[in-house]
């Protein structure tokens, strides 16, 4: 599963990425594969998705989450 | 630093609000200023300090992430550091570490160390935050990364003096450390984090987590956001039009005081006709664009602005903008020329070039003399503010519809990526606050205010003299004829035969349809300098001549000019209406282009622009006149 099958509250681990340009731009923010990550909520009408990882809230649009696969960790 | 006589360089870096620049404000004091890295726009503040006698340069480069730059600001910052052979290579860099965002500060810290170049480790804390870091082993850090570490509370001024110190001592040796490759940088920050005991987990602030729950609500959200926008205008069109009157009070006794105690000569009247009312032209803007600076900063600094870009994100996305380009529409309210600076932190080619065509569009200060003297002339009392409200929707509708059919024109190839962070809320800081609002001001004042004192003085000159064979013949018919308003004639003779006026009625075929005369054409002709030109030429065009009259204020002024043929006002409805949405669309500012130019590298953009929007100005006031003179 990736980044953008996580509802709000919802923890998970980083495994890998299948963008690699974004992975670089990711890994200066400090999301890294193994890194935990917890999605803090999501705008509405289909808009961004903000993620807590790593020491700050990122804001990603969903298909851009859609690159990070993560292993759920339940709620 | 061979030279012991030169200044030594220091250079601040860190990642975007790092609390860096409060760092800066509190290093130099008010000896700062503010210019541009060479050939580029990126602001550069440069700033001094001396400490046991030794002269010490800041240079405040921009925030970044890493040294693998991605936008413009990123380059300047990456290239200062990396390349010895840059006129910008520091002695000394000043790695400022955000306390509260240490792992990511520390990777940007590890880069700039492998680059070899002699560093100080700045601690920085804002004083708001529960003090996480307080127990740092600083010892560790220093031993780890290989370089001296200070620690620092800049909006209090802790540490500052050790922070001086440990500048003028190093002995600018470099570290020799080295990590390469990313893996390794992540895990020499675990490690450093673990030993130097920081690596608690970072939980988020409730006060945050609360009000993001409102503030990013699907219906509150909106609402708020909305109100805030509300609150903005309202606090421009009433609370500035207090000092405004003042000001205005102050340049038309001022201007009777002159006429009164100067004798009656050609250097008074350029004085008083020129000089004065353009000055009196420059200074009614402070109020307003302090007031909207005020609210741009309060949004920012807060970290409220990055909540309304998440929120935004989804309905920009589909006009090809993104959630960002809110700060630059917001910004063009105030001032189209720092708004598209600010397109700067769009990292998709895409949709900044987007951002940066439409956001002239919006409503901005320049524009809101020229609506405010229009609106007061033309519409009923009770639909004023109404119609001023309608005037920035319009911007807003013109900023959209163009991005939307221009998303379908400009193609690149770049992949878009959002990527954007939510900073803890925070209470904004004062004297940050109060610095920002006079820099822009005085920006205003120097950059806009040269233009406009230079384009009134040339107006003047232009509307006081003519082809003196015209002029002679203008004072010969007058001398014998002795009706009542006989001077009044003559002047107004001699304004439509002064050079000015020949351009102007060079021009009046073509506006004619729109519903102007060739007075508003002297008008439009100077507000391709900048639109607020337009209260400054009006100004003068009708204060030729009146040197023995009453001083009346412009407004009251055009109120009693009658068309040609009849005893109707010549500013009425359809002329006020035409000319609003003229000045709404038309790209008038010199600077504007300017910016475009350098911001995206070439001439076409502007070109494109100004085409794009005064074609649009044209045909738009062109059938609202028609129309409206038709109902």
């Amino acid at each position: 599963m990736t980044a953008k099958d996580l509802i709000p509250g919802q923890q998970a681990v980083v495994s890998s990425f299948s963008d690699q340009r974004l992975a670089d731009v990711l890994a200066e923010r400090g999301v890294v594969a193994g890194e935990r990550l917890c999605v803090e909520r999501v705008a509405p009408m289909g808009g961004p998705i903000a993620v807590r990882v790593s020491d700050h809230v990122l804001c990603l649009r969903r298909n851009e989450a859609a690159t990070i696969f993560v292993q759920a960790e339940g709620i | 630093m061979e030279n012991g006589k030169e200044a030594l360089k220091v250079a601040l870096i860190g990642n975007p609000n790092s609390g860096k620049t409060s760092l800066f404000n509190k290093l130099t004091g008010l000896h700062q200023k503010v210019g541009n890295f060479p050939g580029i726009t990126v602001e550069k503040k440069t700033g001094q300090f001396s400490r046991n006698g030794k002269q010490v340069e800041v240079v405040d480069l921009p925030g970044t992430y890493s040294l693998q730059p991605r936008s413009l600001d990123e380059e300047v910052a990456a290239n200062a550091i990396s390349n010895p052979s840059n006129p910008e290579h520091p002695d000394l860099v000043l790695i400022v570490v955000d306390a509260s965002h240490l792992k990511t500060s520390l990777y940007l810290a590890l880069q700039v160390l492998e680059r070899k170049v002699p560093a100080i480790l700045v601690l920085n804390m804002a004083d708001h935050l529960p003090r996480v870091a307080a127990d740092f082993d600083l010892d560790i850090l220093s031993e780890e990364l290989g370089v001296p570490v200070v620690k620092t509370i800049a909006p209090e001024s802790i540490g500052l003096n050790e922070l001086k110190e440990a500048i003028v001592n190093h002995p600018l040796r470099k570290s020799e450390r080295n990590w390469s490759g990313e893996t390794e940088r992540h895990v020499t920050i675990k490690r450093i984090l673990g030993r130097a005991k920081a690596d608690g987990p970072v939980s988020a602030h409730e006060i945050t987590r609360k009000l993001d729950d409102v503030l990013t609500h699907r219906i509150w959200g909106v609402v708020i956001f909305l109100s805030i926008l509300g609150l903005m205008f309202q606090s421009i069109y009433a609370w500035a039009t207090y000092p405004m009157e003042w000001i205005e009070a102050l340049f038309t006794s001022g201007a009777s005081l002159f006429q009164n105690h100067l004798p009656d000569s050609f250097l008074t009247r350029l004085w008083i006709e020129g000089i004065w009312a353009g000055l009196g032209g420059v200074v009614i803007f402070i109020p307003q664009i302090a007031f909207l600076f005020l609210f741009v900063v309060l949004l920012e600094e807060t970290g409220y602005m990055a909540r309304v870009s998440f929120i935004a994100d989804s309905w920009l996305r589909k006009f090809g903008l993104q959630g960002r380009s809110i700060v630059p529409l917001i910004g063009g309210v105030a001032c189209a020329v720092p708004a598209i600076l600010a397109a700067r932190t769009i990292p998709n080619q895409k949709e900044r070039l987007l951002t940066i065509m439409v956001t002239p569009f919006m409503a901005c200060s320049a524009r809101l003399p020229v609506y405010t003297l229009l609106i007061g002339l033309v519409i009923p009392a009770g639909f004023q503010g109404l119609t001023l409200l309608g005037m920035y929707l319009l911007g807003v509708f013109a900023a959209l519809g163009a991005a939307l059919v221009m998303k379908k024109t400009i193609n690149t190839s770049d992949e878009s990526h959002f990527l954007m962070e939510l900073p803890d809320y925070r209470a904004p800081k004062f004297s940050n606050v109060v610095m920002e609002i006079v820099r822009k001001v005085t920006q205003f004042i120097t950059n806009a205010g040269k233009i406009i004192v230079f384009v009134s003085v040339l107006l003047w000159v232009g509307a006081s003299f003519g082809p003196s064979n015209r002029f002679a013949e203008i004072n010969q018919k007058y001398e014998s004829v002795s009706v009542e308003n006989a001077e009044h004639l003559k002047q107004a003779e001699l304004l439509e035969n002064s050079y000015i006026g020949i351009l102007g009625k060079a021009i009046e075929p073509v506006i004619k349809p729109l519903g102007y005369d060739w007075k508003i054409g002297i008008a439009l002709i100077t507000s391709f300098a900048a639109r607020e030109v337009f209260v400054g030429t009006m100004a003068t065009i009708y204060s030729v001549g009146s040197a023995d009259e009453n001083v009346l204020s412009i407004r009251d002024r055009m109120q009693v000019q009658t068309k040609r043929d009849s005893q109707e006002p010549l500013y009425d409805l359809p002329f006020g209406l035409s000319l609003l949405v003229f000045y709404a669309f038309a790209m008038q500012c010199m600077s504007t282009i300017a910016v475009v130019r350098t911001e995206t590298g070439s001439w076409k953009w502007p070109i494109i622009q100004f085409v794009m929007m005064t074609g649009l100005a044209y045909t738009v006031a062109l059938a609202v006149y028609q129309l409206s003179s038709f109902l």
